[in-house]
């Protein structure tokens, strides 16, 4: 057998091992440049053996100046899941708030007040324990400002409990008072997220109001039907494409896997319909990354001028990068020390310059690549039953009852002041006719917007008042080009009010069976005012009817179609009535029975007729003025036309009174003084003895059409 | 020689003693119960377990419940992500928020066979993938304090919360089921006169069948309850069944597809069994169940989320010293089972949603 060799056990081998291992560790550390120390180490050395080495080793640590950081102090003792109230101290202040655990990790504090200034400019915060990867966030947070974005301003503070100070970093909670604080006092904030296997990620959450929510669930959900993206171009009607292309870009800056799986914070501008995202750094634990649900803002990606948009962000952060290198320095000195607290401040600096490095030169310098969603999106899990409790395609509410008035104001942005409905500033689309429910009065303010699809009609059956300004009206527009049917008001006895009314692109329609002859109706109303309300209509058919009731008509204009007053007594005074259209208006002003003071009219263009009376109607036009139409003053059956002070001009025939159809008693004219100028005719009598003409309005006349 | 074997004994003899007596104590310190248990364990880890790892790096969620000293019916759950309020009543526990983990309320922590797991958690991916709804559900590592781990299925409780849940604020939700001939209300009582509309259409054998299926129509859902009735039959028969519920806004009956451990006797259900009795309905029935398969069995989508949550599950199954691989057969007592056998078991489901695949091709 051969013997075994005998192999010692050597100390001096050992001893010299070690201590070239040790010193090769110390010179490494002494040597070299801190920025290499902040990537990853070979050999298995792991981020916490580094720092603890470079900690150790970190003897000639720079001067730096910690800043000053608010102090909050917070009752000792662990912090309470659920809402708690307690005593807060900020420096010389206390007051009262209320705490508890917060979401994105162990420690976090959420903090609210209604003490303002307590808790700083937000007073709903979350308070999660720093550390100096945080440094990341705070470059996001300037990379989003500059690109305009809204993003929760990071600070630092310093929180006080059981007799230790840690700090913490301070975000506000991005809800309605924190939009408004920003400017945008029409925000509705909610968050949405697209996994599509979380259940939470089905229907957008807006707090405490499930009206909006159920809105904007229904505009998201018409965004992507059945699971699958619209057309871009309807995508871009419904978000803020440029705050979208910031957005993704940076998403695609952040860096993560699947960004979209995770809740992203949004508002809804109500004066714009459009929804606008708003910039927060993924918290917590990245989420499950299962299939990610369609969402409206990653398509766009495939349009050609959006990309071009985001090219152009791209390319203004890359045009400003070292502004923004000078201000992450600036933050670095600022907030550095802080962060690292006893830890090596070379090492930080190392880190968070390779961070920099990475935002500013790798990835927006980098190829977009990221942005693309991985895989193909799919429809949200359980789709199909919420797609079939969608509203039917004629909301046919006729009924008052709680359950039809609850989802109006679900599927509409509607509010509610005591029984009244409330359409406030915002962009309302009605896709269906919306029939609202009898007796509940209806208040439009000033800049609503309604874009109303083709035929379909807006049916009011209570009272109406439209509160608005020239300078900040109402306006009622066709969604899509298309002519949609009315806006109507069906009351017996209620009372209409319109001020500063924009309304356009309405032919009439039919709702459950009832026809609505023009693009505004009101029918059954005991009193109409109208002042300042513009109807130009863009296609064939009426602009107004107003049917039964007293009617004050101020200033204002309808183009393009007719006014149609059927059995209305009041007056209209200083309104303009023009042809122009497409096609021209036949008539202009048609009275159908009543009474009605016509003072100051100007009825121009190519109409057939300018101002027609029928079906008895008693008119006294004062200071009009009708220029260019075919005929003036058209007076049928049974009718009769006092016509004073008032103003012809190249018309075709001043008055006419055609022959009656049956045994009714023809038109009957009065005139007294006006002024006529190169019309072809003044008068077209078809009955003798039609006309009348008379020196001055009798004291008769004044006080059957009520005028002095 | 003899000098040398005699200390060789009495070395055997002082090992022996000192294996024996501390044996032989701890027995009687334990008790005799606790000691066999503990050496039974012991053999069954060694022997049985050897793929068993102690510290995983767990890819499925960590929750663990930290109940309050005063009540151990509440307390803080803890989930990685979030603290949060529990109440733990005699049927879930009740979270007082969701979590950026937990998405929902209403929960049930169970111990389950890891075939049932990954068969439910399939066939409810594989409803909502097809539209359906369902109530959430996932395997999570469940951390027990002073106590060993375990993977378990926590699954979200049918409650009137589940549509507040889902961002319709406000609403209340009712679930009903059928089972052994009768209706059942499982939570809420609001939609007890709907169910009584529905159970009364549904029984009703005096109407004309076009105001039957009118009647029907405006009652259900009937989309979304044919695409259940074709994910449940479409798929490898799998431990769910359907609850019904109504969705806002036209508050009609829809389908909830729901893990049914315990319930599999409870036969058809006669809403869908209604359904399909209509000639187009069941046509569009078969139309559904040839799409689930395009989508989820013929691009392989199936099994590859097998693949995925199985990958997931792993690390943390051959870290739980329980080894819960399933429910022993007609016995309400766990039995544990080597995760030999639990790998044995998930391989064959595989293999039989592959070959299922390959038919489904083979016969078109």
């Amino acid at each position: 057998m051969r013997p075994v060799d005998r192999n010692p056990f050597r100390l001096r081998a050992v001893v010299i091992a070690l201590a070239l291992v040790v010193g090769g560790a110390v010179a490494f550390f002494t040597f070299v440049a801190p920025k290499h120390l902040a990537g990853p180490m070979p050999l298995g050395i792991a981020p916490q053996e580094v720092k603890a080495l470079a900690g150790w080793l970190d003897r000639d640590r720079p001067a730096t100046t910690a800043p000053d950081l608010p102090v909050y102090t917070l009752p000792a003792g662990p912090v309470p899941v659920r809402w708690s109230a307690a005593e807060l101290h900020n420096g010389a202040r206390s007051g009262p708030v209320r705490m508890r655990a917060g979401d994105g990790g162990a420690g976090a504090i959420e903090l609210t007040t209604t003490d303002d200034g307590l808790l700083g400019p937000d007073p709903h915060i979350v308070l999660r324990p720093a550390t100096t990867g945080d440094i990341r966030r705070k470059y996001l947070q300037v990379l989003a400002q500059e690109l305009g974005l809204l993003t929760p301003d990071i600070a630092f503070v310093l929180v006080q409990r059981d007799g230790r100070a840690e700090l913490f970093r301070r975000e506000p909670v991005p809800d309605a008072d924190w939009t408004a604080r920003h400017g945008v006092l029409d925000a509705v904030p909610f968050r949405k997220g697209f996994d599509a296997t979380r259940p939470d990620h089905l229907r957008p959450v807006v707090q405490a109001d499930a009206g909006r929510a159920g809105m904007l669930a229904d505009r998201l959900a018409g965004l992507c039907p059945g699971g699958v993206p619209a057309a871009v171009a309807v995508l871009q009607e419904q978000v803020d494409v440029d705050a979208v292309a910031a957005w993704l870009l940076m998403l695609h800056l952040e860096g993560g896997t699947h960004p979209m799986a995770r809740a992203h914070p949004f508002y809804y501008r109500e004066a714009t319909g459009r929804i606008v995202p708003v910039y927060a750094h993924a918290e917590g634990p990245a989420p499950a990354t299962g299939p990610t649900a369609c969402d409206p803002f990653t398509p766009m990606l495939a349009d050609p001028a959006f990309h071009a948009r985001l090219q152009a962000h791209r390319e203004h952060l890359l045009d400003v990068r070292g502004r923004l290198r000078e201000r992450f320095a600036a933050l670095d000195q600022a907030l550095l020390p802080r962060l690292v607290g006893d830890g090596s401040i070379r090492l930080a600096q190392a880190r968070a310059g390779a961070i920099a490095d990475t935002l500013l030169d790798l990835r927006l310098g980098g190829p977009l690549a990221g942005l693309a969603l991985a895989g193909e999106p799919v429809p949200p899990w359980g789709w199909a039953a919420l797609q079939g409790g969608a509203a039917p395609a004629v909301a046919a509410i006729v009924d008052d009852d709680g359950a039809a008035l609850a989802e109006i104001r679900r599927r509409y942005w509607i509010a509610m002041h005591g029984d009244t409905i409330v359409f406030r500033r915002a962009k309302y689309r009605l896709d269906e006719d919306l029939v609202l429910p009898a007796g509940h009065p209806v208040l439009m303010l000033s800049g609503a917007r309604f874009e109303i699809g083709p035929g379909r009609s807006l049916v009011c059956q209570g009272p109406l008042e439209v509160r608005a300004t020239s300078l900040n009206p109402v306006f009622v527009r066709a969604a899509h080009g298309a002519p949609f049917g009315a806006v109507a008001v069906r009351a017996s006895g209620a009372e209409v009010r319109m001020q500063g009314l924009r309304m356009s692109g309405g032919a009439g329609g039919t709702v459950n069976g009832t026809e609505l002859p023009a693009m505004l109706c009101i029918e059954g109303a005991a009193r109409t005012e109208m002042a300042d309300c513009h109807l130009d209509m863009e296609h064939a058919g009426d602009a107004l009817l107003v049917d039964g009731g007293r009617l004050v008509l101020t200033g204002g204009r309808a183009t393009g179609g007719r006014m149609l007053l059927r059995r209305v007594q009041g007056r209209v005074a200083g309104t303009e009535l023009h042809a122009a259209g497409r096609p021209p208006a036949r008539v202009g002003l048609h009275a159908a029975g009543g009474r009605l003071v016509v003072d100051s009219v100007r009825l121009a263009g190519d109409t057939d007729v300018a101002l027609l009376a029928a079906d008895g109607a008693q008119l006294l036009v004062t200071g009009a003025a009708f220029t260019g139409n075919a005929t003036a003053v058209r007076c049928g059956d049974m009718s009769a036309v006092h016509v004073d002070a008032s103003h012809f001009e190249r018309n075709g025939r001043a008055f006419h009174v055609p022959l009656p159809g049956g045994e009714d008693p023809a038109g009957r004219f009065v005139l007294y003084t006006n002024t006529f100028i190169g019309n072809d005719r003044e008068q077209d009598a078809e009955v003798p003895g039609s006309v009348e003409r008379r020196t001055g309005l009798d004291a008769a006349v004044r006080s059957a059409f009520g005028v002095r | 020689m003899s000098g040398r074997r005699g200390s060789g004994k009495a070395g055997t003899g002082l090992l022996a003693v000192l294996t024996i007596v501390p044996l032989v104590a701890a027995a009687a310190v334990l008790g005799p119960e606790r000691a066999w248990a503990i050496a039974r364990a012991a053999v069954g880890t060694a022997l049985c377990d050897p793929m068993a790892e102690d510290t995983p790096r767990h890819r499925i969620p960590e929750v663990h419940l930290a109940p309050s000293p005063d009540d151990h019916r509440q307390g803080t759950w803890h989930d990685g992500a979030s603290a949060v309020h529990f109440n733990q009543g005699d049927a879930f526990i009740s979270l007082e928020r969701t979590t950026p983990i937990v998405p929902v309320r209403h929960l049930v922590i169970a111990h389950r066979g890891m075939a049932d797991m990954v068969q439910a958690h399939l066939a409810l991916w594989a409803a909502g993938r097809m539209g359906v709804l369902t109530t959430w559900a996932a395997p999570v590592w469940h951390a027990t304090p002073g106590g060993p781990g375990a993977v378990k299925w926590l699954h979200e409780a049918p409650s009137p919360d589940y549509l507040a849940d889902r961002g319709f604020a406000g609403a209340s939700a009712v679930f009903v089921r059928h089972a052994n001939g009768r209706w059942a209300v499982l939570s809420g009582t609001d939609g007890t006169p709907a169910l009584d509309t529905l159970a009364a259409i549904l029984a009703d054998s005096a109407r004309s069948l076009m105001d039957r299926r009118d009647a029907l129509a405006r009652t259900i859902d009937v989309e979304a309850a044919l695409r259940c009735a074709a994910v449940m039959e479409a798929l490898p028969p799998a431990p769910v069944r359907p609850l019904w519920t109504r969705i806002p806004p036209q508050d009609r009956w829809a389908p909830v597809l729901d893990v049914s451990y315990g319930f599999r006797d409870g036969g058809d259900d006669p809403i869908l069994a209604a359904l399909e009795a209509e000639p187009e309905w069941q046509a569009r029935k078969l139309d559904l169940m040839r799409e689930a398969h395009h989508l989820l069995v013929d691009r392989g989508a199936l099994v590859g989320e097998l693949d995925r949550v199985v990958a997931a599950m792993r690390p943390s199954l051959r870290a739980d010293r329980d080894k819960l691989g399933r429910l022993a057969e007609n016995d309400t007592n766990l039995m544990r089972i080597p995760l030999a056998r639990v790998e044995d078991e998930l391989a064959r489901l595989r293999d039989r949603l592959t070959a299922q695949g390959a038919d489904d091709h083979e016969a078109r």
